[in-house]
């Protein structure tokens, strides 16, 4: 009986942090994707120095980001948003074209990552 | 390097655990649901160990909740007979008045082979000295002798004897077994007794077993290499 006593809750214990990793995942990204969209702004308003500033800040939350979520997530996911987040910082520089199809190729990765570990049928199939 | 150490070692103690959650069970008494998992996990614990860029928990998820379904799934065919039967399947009779029932062998897939071999595992050369054979679930395969083949029982010859438990081992390497004291109702104060009349220590004592009725046998370490045997000290 004790052994069904710790299967149970560990079964628990699994679903809740199967829960907690989405929620955590959901809340990194939406917080990342809110910083890149104010780097998106502040870079098409023009002002090329505050977008510098926040994207210096970005890459230290990235790291943030990463440490936490790489716990639960596959680091090749991972790697692909790496590169992207450090392509911003010289493409706002250089004033590079490139820079929103860049943002954009992090929003779709992001959610990618996210609709991979949901629960959905065509996920679990 | 370091990292597939940790892991490597961190994996170990979920398996370790994981193992003693599944319980008490030799290869040969595993379910084939059992037997399915064990290979699944084996396989599974692998991954995260090969390659790093695997989360370690996406390795020790799955091999824990296998083990809790397992764990649970017999706790349920333990409570419901009708789960068992799904779970493990029944035992099936392919001898029975030592006739062979070969539709129930051609149902288990079972070949002329795979019987023989069957009943000669169990000491049995002769089919007809089979009265009785069943499949058991786990697929090992359990055979009644006829009457006249069976062996001569203490019962046939109408010896009589009181029935006790078998001699515990009470001290091991110099350790005082208290479980086994327990069990057999003689305690530790029964033990110093011992010790005492035949004047030695629980720490010169290699093994030290008992039985209920207090008959005793104590093996003492040997001192050096090249003594010619350890010291045995009996009493019926």
């Amino acid at each position: 009986m004790r052994r069904v006593k710790i299967a149970v809750w560990l079964i628990a214990f699994i679903i809740a942090y199967s829960v907690m990793s989405l929620f955590v995942l959901n809340h990194y990204n939406e917080e990342l994707k809110g910083r890149i969209e104010n780097i998106q702004s502040v870079y098409e308003s023009g002002d090329t120095e505050k977008a510098l500033a926040l994207s210096n800040e970005l890459n230290v939350y990235w790291h943030r980001y990463e440490r936490a979520v790489t716990i639960f997530i596959h680091d090749g996911a991972l790697e692909e948003i790496n590169s992207s987040i450090a392509k911003i910082t010289p493409f706002i520089s250089n004033e590079n074209s490139e820079l929103i199809a860049e943002i954009q190729s992090i929003y779709h990765r992001l959610d990618q990552m996210y609709e991979e570990e949901f629960p959905a049928w065509y996920n679990i199939l | 390097m370091t990292v597939v150490f940790i892991r490597a070692v961190i994996l170990y103690c979920v398996l370790i655990f994981s193992v003693r959650l599944m319980g008490k069970k030799q290869i040969g008494e595993l379910q084939p649901s059992e037997l399915a998992i064990t290979i699944l996990i084996s396989n599974i614990a692998t991954l995260p160990v090969e390659d790093i860029s695997i989360p370690l928990i996406t390795g020790l998820l799955p091999v824990l909740t296998l083990v809790c379904l397992d764990v649970l799934m017999s706790w349920v065919s333990m409570k419901s007979r009708k789960m068992r039967g799904v779970m493990s399947g029944e035992p099936v009779v392919i001898v029975s008045n030592g006739q062979i029932d070969q539709q129930k062998l051609y149902n288990l897939r079972f070949t002329t082979d795979d019987l023989m071999e069957a009943i000669r595992s169990e000491g049995i050369f002769d089919l007809d000295e089979v009265q009785f054979a069943i499949v058991e679930t786990t697929g090992k395969v359990s055979v009644y002798p006829k009457f006249y083949a069976r062996p001569v029982t203490n019962n046939d010859m109408d010896i009589k004897n009181q029935s006790t438990d078998p001699p515990a081992v009470v001290v091991q390497d110099g350790c005082i077994m208290e479980s086994s004291l327990k069990r057999l109702g003689l305690g530790t104060g029964w033990l110093e007794t011992i010790l005492k009349e035949n004047n030695t220590e629980t720490k010169e004592i290699f093994i030290m077993t008992a039985e209920s009725a207090g008959k005793y046998k104590i093996i003492k370490k040997e001192l050096s290499h090249d003594s010619k045997g350890a010291k045995v000290i009996e009493k019926s």
